[in-house]
């Protein structure tokens, strides 16, 4: 960490001996100094700002009335000194709660009470700006290395639909370079199943979510030995309250603060070629189908609550629908990234209504350009709004 | 009680907490980086104003653009708060405005209040703004 010694300029200093005329002097021979220490056998005592001293000696008569008295007259006789081992943080920190213009002016500084130099305020300044944008550099260096960490983690699901549905489209864009925003397939022979994860939160907090989440969604599909998208649910939001310490908080009206109450919203689909059914469980997200040649899209409800906050309590359960499989058949699932976006003519947010219409607009088309039509009425309806949420779209058809 | 206002921003809405009038607003949009933090001292002061066994009617006016998932967490804290005031013989009228045609923030309403047994409440289209 930088000290101000480091940044301290040890120019000479007068002493209260020295007459003003002295010091006028000093700032003439000295352009690139705009400020002078006064020193009094080695104790600073004040500070002469060049901007004071020639404003003071350009009126009339002042030569002659002061000429000869002590520069002592026109310094600033409580200048801020700091100890050249504090930190520029530190001093910055004192120098802009400070009243006597320490910022603009400068610092003495010391070493053990003795004068030991100086330092301008637009230096310090200078050096705090430094700091913060290389401090925000080496943030936004690590978040966009987590990016990379996020998206590499999404190379599993994106083989899998690959694999078991090659008819799918995929969107997925975090509001800030990572988010909370999740998609996870599987499938056999028979059978695929896919899932749309929105955990609490967006950029770092939301992407810590989705790898609890995620680990929970496997462990639960190994525990449960099914791909039954309620049981999942219901295992999840356990494991989940377990996990993050939330079954043991008490329902109260938020007083605890610092306990964790975290959770997500998901919408988790099971094709089952072999039974012919689509089966549908979701926590505050549904999921939309649409049968070939029909244009209308159909939105399956979610249930209630979200997934293992700390007042879901552990024995809720999500309710199962079930829909005939077609050839054909397309489905939807979403976060509410797209749902809830703010809208530029409108200041309201998009909706699933109008979600479902843009899904309908080009139902006839092809799975990419139905894909496409949907994304781009989305983001028409944003306009020139910034993102609110991360946002998350997986279609196919099968 | 001093009334309690903080402006809107970008992130948090207009909060106006006028105790004389016993009139509670919360308005805009809600999605700080931190609820719990945002909201915390709302939830204290709406808890000391309960406490404080107030007679007569309180409105609690909230209308919402956008509302992120850790803010309705709180929102739901807000109105469980308001419910149990309630079930103690509290009078508390909560009107949910929502502007035409936002189906995503009655929705909203709809899943805070349904479940509040004790509140008397209701969700109010109002115009295009």
């Amino acid at each position: 960490m930088f000290r101000i010694g480091q940044l301290a300029t040890t120019g000479p200093a007068l002493t209260p001996r020295h007459t003003c005329v002295e010091a006028l002097d000093y700032f003439s021979g000295h352009p690139s100094h705009d400020i002078l220490p006064i020193v009094n056998e080695d104790r600073p005592v004040g500070l002469i700002t060049r901007h004071v001293l020639l404003e003071r000696f350009s009126r009339p008569f002042q030569h002659e009335l002061f000429g000869n008295k002590s520069c002592s007259l026109f310094m600033d006789k409580k200048p801020l000194l700091v100890d050249e081992d504090d930190s520029i943080a530190t001093v910055g920190a004192v120098a802009a709660s400070d009243s006597r213009k320490a910022l603009q002016d400068g610092v003495i500084v010391t070493s053990k009470g003795k004068y030991s130099g100086t330092c301008s305020g637009p230096t310090i300044m200078q050096v705090l700006a430094d700091m913060q944008v290389e401090r925000s550099r080496q943030v936004l260096e690590g978040v966009r290395y987590a990016s990379r960490i996020q998206r590499a983690f999404l190379h599993t699901s994106n083989e899998n639909l690959a694999e078991h549905l090659p008819q799918h489209q995929v969107f997925w864009e975090p509001r800030d370079m990572v988010g909370g925003d999740y998609y996870f397939c599987r499938g056999d022979r028979d059978r695929v199943f896919v899932a749309v994860l929105d955990c609490t939160g967006h950029g770092v907090p939301g992407a810590l979510m989705t790898m609890i989440m995620s680990a929970n969604l496997e462990a639960s599909i190994a525990e449960v030995d099914c791909w039954d998208p309620s049981a999942l649910l219901a295992n999840i939001n356990r494991r989940a309250r377990a996990a993050l310490g939330q079954r043991q908080r008490p329902q109260s009206d938020g007083a605890a603060n610092e306990c964790s109450d975290d959770g997500m919203d998901a919408s988790l689909v099971l094709i089952d070629r072999r039974k012919g059914r689509l089966q549908f469980a979701g926590a505050r997200l549904p999921v939309f189908v649409s049968y070939a040649g029909h244009d209308s899209w159909v939105c399956l409800p979610a249930g209630r609550p979200g997934v293992g906050y700390a007042d879901t309590p552990d024995d809720t359960e999500w309710p199962i629908s079930e829909t005939p499989l077609e050839k054909g058949m397309r489905i939807a699932l979403a976060t509410d990234g797209l749902f809830d976006q703010i809208g530029e003519t409108r200041a309201i947010a998009y909706g699933k209504a109008r979600f479902a219409q843009s899904l309908g607009a080009a139902s006839g088309a092809g799975l990419q350009d139905n894909f496409e039509e949907t994304l781009s009425r989305y983001r028409q309806w944003q306009g020139s709004q910034s993102r609110r949420d991360d946002a998350t779209l997986v279609m196919f058809e099968v | 009680m001093e009334r309690l206002t903080l402006p809107a921003t970008q992130f948090t809405p207009l909060v106006d907490f006028d105790y004389a009038s016993r009139a509670f607003v919360l308005q805009g949009e809600s999605y700080p980086e931190n609820a719990a933090e945002f909201y915390g001292p709302i939830l204290s002061a709406l808890r000391q104003y309960m406490n404080d066994s107030q007679s007569g009617k309180t409105t609690v006016t909230l209308q919402f653009a956008y509302v992120n998932s850790s803010s309705t967490r709180s929102l739901q804290q807000l109105l469980t708060l308001l419910d149990s005031a309630a079930r103690d013989g509290a009078s508390i009228d909560v009107r949910w405005l929502v502007e035409v045609d936002d189906d995503a923030m009655a929705e909203l309403g709809v899943d805070l209040l349904s479940d509040k047994g004790s509140l008397s409440y209701e969700i109010v289209n109002t115009p295009l703004s």
